[in-house]
C-alpha cells in the first residue's frame, strides 16, 4: 500500500513539464520595440480564456498600464491583449514557448497588432520580468520550447530600466528594421 | 517505514523519472519531452492539413508545392499520418490534429499547440517502463507572414531569403510526436534553426523515434 503511494506521489509529482515547440525570430531588442504597437510596464489585473473565431482558444489579459515607453496607453489606463493559448470551457490548450503570467505581477510586454487583435510579441521573448533592486532591471522571461530563428545571442537581461525605456524610445526616432528578414517581410519599417 | 524514509524515497523516484526525461541530448542524441501517442489512439495520431489563409505570392515556391512540404512533413514520423484536407482549424479541441496557417505577428514563424494530454507522466508500459504523459490532441500553425522555400530551389531565391517549409513543418512534427531540442545545430531538433537551412530527419531522430516505441 504504501509503496503505492509512494508510486503515486512520484508520478503526480513529475510533470510532463515544458514540451514540444514554437519557432520564433531571434530580433533585437530595438527591433521587436519597432514591430510594437505598445511597450510597456504593467501590472497583470486579470486573465479571462476564451475562443476566437480563426485563432482557436487564447487567453485575454488586462494590464494596467504603469509606465509606457512606446504607444497610446497611458498609466493607469487598461490595455487588453491576447496570449495564443489557454484554457475555456475546461479545455486547456498549451501554445508551446508563450509567456505565462501571474495575475498580480508586473512585467514589461511588447505588444504588437495583429488583424486589429494585439498580442504579445513572439511569444514568451516579447514578456519581462521586472527585477526591485537599484537600478530596477528587466529580464526575459523566456519559456522552454522556443527554436529561435537566428545566429545571435539572445539579449536576456537584466537589462537596466532607464537604459530599456531608452532603446524602445530610440526606435521613434530610428524606425528602420535592422534584421535582414524584417526588412526583406516589411519593408524598412511596421 | 518512517516519513523521512518514506520522503527520501519519493524524492528519489522523482529525481529518477524527471532525469530519465531531461538526460541531456548529448549523451542520448535525441532528446524526449516525456509525452508519447499510445497504442490504440491512432484516430489522434492521424493529421489533416487546412490550406485555408497561405499566402502563395511572394514565395520561392508553388502553392501546390507549399502543401506538399507540409503534407510530406506529416508522414516521415512513424507514428503520424497524412489523412488528408480539412475545413477545421488549428487551436479548436476537435480531437482532430490539425496543421493550418496563421498571422502569427512579426517574429513568430509556427505554433505547438497541445489541446489534449495528461497533465502529468502517469502511464507506466512497456516502452522504457515510463512512465509517460499520453497525448491525445495536438495543432501546428505556420506563418502566412514570412517567405517559405522548399530547399530544392535556390535560396535565397530571386524574391528573397526565405526558411524551408519543409524543414520547420518536419521539426515541429517532431515535438507532435515528442521528441525535444537536441544541442546539434546540424540535426532537424536543434534549438535553432537559420534562413535557407533545410536540415531534414535523420539518425538522432530516427533513434529518438525508437526510443518513443513507435
Amino acid at each position: 500500500m504504501r509503496r503505492n503511494i509512494l508510486w503515486a506521489m512520484a508520478a503526480l509529482a513529475v510533470s510532463a513539464g515544458p514540451a514540444s515547440a514554437s519557432t520564433v525570430l531571434n530580433v533585437s531588442i530595438e527591433d521587436m520595440a519597432r514591430l510594437s504597437k505598445f511597450v510597456v510596464v504593467g501590472k497583470v489585473v486579470g486573465q479571462q480564456g476564451g475562443v476566437h473565431e480563426d485563432n482557436g482558444i487564447e487567453t485575454s489579459v488586462s494590464l494596467r498600464v504603469i509606465d509606457s515607453f512606446k504607444g497610446t496607453a497611458r498609466a493607469g489606463t487598461t490595455l487588453v491583449f491576447h496570449t495564443r493559448g489557454g484554457e475555456h470551457d475546461g479545455v486547456i490548450s498549451h501554445a508551446v514557448g508563450d509567456a505565462v503570467f501571474k495575475t498580480g505581477q508586473i512585467y514589461l510586454v511588447f505588444i504588437e497588432e495583429i488583424d486589429g487583435r494585439l498580442y504579445n510579441v513572439g511569444l514568451s521573448t516579447g514578456i519581462w520580468d521586472v527585477r526591485s533592486g537599484q537600478p530596477r532591471t528587466f529580464v526575459r522571461t523566456l519559456q522552454d520550447g522556443l527554436v529561435l530563428v537566428g545566429d545571435d545571442q539572445l539579449e536576456n537581461g537584466p537589462i537596466p530600466y532607464t537604459e530599456m525605456r531608452g532603446r524602445v524610445r530610440f526606435t521613434a526616432t530610428h524606425p528602420q528594421f535592422e534584421n535582414q528578414v524584417l526588412q526583406t517581410t516589411f519593408g524598412t519599417r511596421r | 517505514m518512517t516519513r523521512k524514509k518514506a520522503f527520501k524515497i519519493s524524492l528519489a523516484l522523482v529525481v529518477a523519472f524527471g532525469g530519465a526525461a531531461l538526460l541531456p541530448p548529448s549523451a542520448l542524441a535525441y532528446c524526449l519531452n516525456g509525452l508519447r501517442w499510445f497504442p490504440g489512439s491512432l484516430a489522434s495520431e492521424n493529421v489533416y492539413y487546412n490550406s485555408s489563409g497561405k499566402v502563395t505570392s511572394g514565395q520561392c515556391i508553388s502553392s501546390p508545392a507549399m502543401d506538399a512540404q507540409v503534407t510530406n512533413a506529416i508522414g516521415v514520423w512513424d507514428v503520424l499520418k497524412y489523412n488528408g484536407t480539412t475545413t477545421k482549424k488549428a487551436n479548436a479541441k476537435d480531437d482532430q490534429n490539425t496543421v493550418g496557417w496563421a498571422n502569427l505577428g512579426g517574429t513568430t514563424l509556427g505554433i505547438t499547440n497541445y489541446l489534449k494530454k495528461d497533465r502529468f507522466l502517469t502511464k507506466f508500459d512497456t516502452c522504457g517502463g515510463g512512465p509517460w504523459a499520453e497525448l491525445y490532441e495536438a495543432d501546428v500553425r505556420l506563418s502566412k507572414t514570412f517567405r517559405w522555400t522548399d530547399g530544392v530551389v535556390a535560396c535565397p531565391c530571386a524574391a528573397g531569403s526565405a526558411y524551408s517549409l519543409g524543414s520547420v513543418s518536419e521539426h515541429e512534427f517532431g515535438h507532435v510526436i515528442g521528441l525535444c531540442h537536441e544541442n546539434d545545430f546540424d540535426t532537424l531538433m536543434n534549438s535553432s534553426i537559420g534562413a535557407c537551412l533545410n536540415d531534414r530527419k535523420g539518425s538522432d531522430e530516427s533513434a529518438g523515434e525508437n526510443a518513443l516505441c513507435y
